[in-house]
């Protein structure tokens, strides 16, 4: 790596641990977290990003040069679909085959209890053993090529699990060159590693759906409330091996459906068992996490204020950035809260008076990284994502 | 069925594992590090299918 380049990697990932800890640093970091938006600024189709995942790596790393990006996600386009292909996941309408090749990928939740990949009956089979019932029940009803236990062997089920893990394998190693060359060519830190899920949305989300999910919390509370306790520990390690060993980058988590229930669920359902794995995460492994609060989670602001101090770095999305920073800006560094609409449809000036605004306000004593609300796909405009950048070197230096 | 109730970052444990060898002539730990090695990765498929894909 050419020494300049090392030199602006340095000051960048200092300035992002620096914020993450919610002290102050030279000035705010940008830190987007950018999908399809990428794929269209450096000319591929959805479909080229989703399904080649190097050109998703080129793409970014075509943004982070361009918009002098101090951290970003090596690829926001999360799911390979080649990976879904060689497994054989149902569950995924993929740009270029169903989808349109410049739509964005889309999840299929299970639509009612025939469909739902985990049954009504079945929570005490994955209470028992999370990892076997996995394997052996779930995979089996999310693949067109895994089958049960039980059933006559396949050829398609062995090549399933070979191409399955090969592909992860194969993915996983180009991540990590990909993460070398972000900093060998742009000066840009890969900003997160592990991912968590809180244990009652991996039930709402991939499990049972969440209309199905919505019912077992009236007809079998104890079973959903011994399930999510049953996930945490898996969860919990399952961010834990695929975190930074360096602790310099943090785990995400993406939050879901908490939103959606009353204070009594909320505290039964949903907060206990995500709320250790956070502590245990931070207090026996020195692991930030990235509060990704999908939607508006101002509501249960004063749950989350419980967890430790700098634990977690706090992205408000549709809530109030500025109530955010007024309820847990002393414990926790915040990102985001620049609106997507007003990326898609606002001007350059309006983007950069709206950036200053957070920047004086939730950045001025430090613990502020500049990010959209959302995770930022095609709609954005490009010069509204530069007078982003503009803003922030702009208002943004100590 | 065999049921083997792994533990989280596991999917055979290693003490299940050791009992199928008639016996160890060598050294036991480097068989057993290797196959933890392996396990975690076994693991992080079947949870990054879940959480991840």
């Amino acid at each position: 790596m050419a020494d300049d380049m090392e030199k602006l990697y340095n000051e960048r990932l200092k300035r992002y641990a620096t914020a993450n800890r919610n002290e102050k640093p030279d000035r705010i970091p940008i830190r987007p977290f950018a999908a399809e938006f990428t794929s269209k600024y450096a000319g591929f189709t959805s479909q080229e990003v989703t399904h080649d995942y190097e050109k998703a790596f080129e793409a970014v790393r075509k943004c982070a040069k361009d918009f002098s990006w101090d951290a970003t996600v090596i690829n926001m386009i999360y799911v390979w679909s080649g990976l879904v292909d060689h497994f054989g996941q149902k569950y995924y309408k993929i740009p270029g085959i169903e989808l349109d090749p410049n739509a964005g990928f889309q999840y299929f939740e299970p639509a009612d209890e025939e469909g739902a990949f985990m049954k009504e009956d079945e929570y005490d089979e994955l209470i028992e053993s999370p990892t076997e019932f996995l394997t052996n029940v779930w995979m089996p009803r999310i693949s067109n090529n895994v089958v049960s236990v039980g059933e006559p062997n396949t050829y398609r089920n062995n090549m399933a699990w070979l191409k399955g893990g090969l592909s992860l394998m194969a993915y996983g190693g180009a991540a990590g060159v990909a993460v070398e060359k972000l900093k060998s060519e742009c000066g840009t830190v890969s900003c997160v590693s592990g991912p968590i899920k809180a244990p009652f949305d991996i039930l709402a989300d991939k499990l049972r759906g969440f209309r199905q999910v919505s019912i077992d919390v009236y007809r079998q509370p104890d079973k959903v409330e011994k399930a999510c306790e049953a996930l945490m520990p898996y969860l919990y390690m399952n961010a834990k091996v695929a975190s930074d060993p360096a602790k310099q980058v943090p785990v995400s988590v993406w939050l879901h459906r908490g939103t959606m229930f009353s204070k009594d669920m909320y505290e039964r359902f949903f907060w206990p068992t995500l709320k250790e794995i956070i502590i245990k995460l931070w207090k026996e492994d020195g692991i930030q996490t990235i509060w990704y609060a999908e939607g508006n989670w101002d509501k249960w602001l004063k749950y989350t204020a419980e967890l430790p101090e700098k634990s977690i770095i706090y992205h408000s999305d549709k809530g109030d950035i500025f109530e955010v920073h007024r309820q847990v800006g002393e414990k926790f560094a915040i990102s985001g809260g620049i609106p997507n609409d007003l990326l898609a449809f606002g001007t350059p000036e309006e983007v950069k008076e709206y950036c200053k605004k957070v920047i004086q306000t939730v950045g001025k004593d430090g613990g502020y990284l500049m990010d959209a609300s959302a995770i930022i796909q095609s709609d954005a405009k490009i010069e509204n994502m530069k007078a982003m950048t503009e803003a922030t070197l702009e208002y943004g230096v100590y | 069925m065999e049921k083997i109730k792994p533990e989280a970052g596991e999917v055979i444990p290693w003490e299940i594992h050791e009992k199928e060898y008639e016996k160890i002539l060598g050294d036991k730990e480097i068989l057993k590090q290797q196959w933890q090695n392996i396990e975690v990765i076994a693991f992080r498929f079947i949870w990054a299918i879940l959480t991840d894909f």
